[in-house]
């Protein structure tokens, strides 16, 4: 059984504190009419940070078993607070900044690419030729780290995006042409593979290769969906 | 039926000048699609609909044929 180290519990106190006395310090501003929409983000990220090595000492007591994976997600998500603070500040002491040329619906599906990219080419590359002890876990452990990206990396785009009011856009035609496009790509991927996959119930592999080969499927066109969306926002949908 | 390999050229740019120095971003208020959909029209990256190319030609009071012309590549 681990236990903790004194110098864990010693700066989780004091830096709970301190973290208090900032945060209380921030909200004051309120008062003096200074409190602004990036105090607000700040205030946020602070409580988070305050709140995550709590977190972590109290599933350590619960547990007994260090568990980084809570505290983790939150510092992730603080760092984009903080990001948008920062951002926050910048649009309201100068408010007519440079427009991005890509909406953020093009930046969200380049997002989406690269991480299924990153995270699904490390998934099957561990569980290509394992069993289903060994894949149920990173199956798992995969979908809660995309999940996790997606936020912040979704948060990050946002905050990243001028002018911030283009955020709330409908989607128009050329949206509408693109997602087509692209979904019909993806579909004859998905088509042929998941018709495919059967042809290897014959051959002599296990029922966990060939599920994870149906995953790999829509994983792929998946992929050819959102790199289709990359493509035709960039080169143009025809 | 041999197909010819053509594109859609367009002077929407040109006319948004020329129409009180619009920005994109009023245009695309104007007619109903976003900024960036203006920026990929000018760049002949988009094809609008025919209901956008209306808009575009009531807006601008020109002929669609005079915004939009074939070419042959």
């Amino acid at each position: 059984m681990q236990s903790i180290p004194l110098i864990s519990i010693i700066g989780t106190v004091v830096w709970t504190v301190l973290g208090s006395y900032i945060i209380l310090k921030t909200i004051k501003k309120k008062k003096q009419r200074q409190f602004f929409s990036e105090h607000a983000f700040f205030v946020s990220a602070m409580i988070l940070l305050v709140v995550a090595p709590l977190m972590s000492l109290a599933v350590f007591a619960f547990n007994h078993t260090l568990n980084l994976w809570g505290g983790t997600v939150q510092v992730v998500i603080a760092v984009l607070l903080f990001a948008a603070a920062y951002r926050s500040k910048k649009y309201r002491l100068n408010p007519t900044e440079k427009e991005s040329s890509s909406s953020f619906r093009e930046k969200s599906a380049h997002l989406i690419f690269v991480a299924e990219i990153l995270i699904f080419s490390g998934y099957f590359f561990k569980t290509w030729n394992s069993n289903f002890e060994a894949i149920i876990p990173s199956f798992i452990a995969s979908a809660a780290l995309l999940v996790v990206i997606m936020i912040a990396g979704h948060i990050a785009i946002a905050l990243l995006h001028s002018p911030l009011e283009e955020l709330d856009d409908a989607i128009d035609e050329r949206d509408k042409a693109v997602a087509l496009s692209s979904t019909r790509n993806a579909y004859y991927v998905l088509a042929v593979g998941f018709w495919s996959v059967p042809i290897l119930i014959i051959a002599p592999v296990t029922t966990a290769f060939a599920l994870n080969c149906w995953f790999a499927i829509f994983i792929l066109s998946d992929l050819v969906k959102y790199g289709s969306i990359s493509l035709y926002y960039r080169l143009g949908e025809s | 039926m041999a197909k010819t390999k053509s594109r859609v050229s367009n002077k929407v740019r040109a006319f948004r000048f020329t129409h009180g120095e619009m920005t994109q971003q009023d245009l695309a208020n104007s007619i109903g699609v976003t900024r960036q959909t203006i920026i990929a029209i000018e760049q002949g990256k988009f094809c609008p609909s025919l209901e956008s190319a209306l808009r575009l030609e009531r807006l601008f009071k020109v002929p669609v044929g005079e915004l939009f012309s074939l070419e042959d590549g």
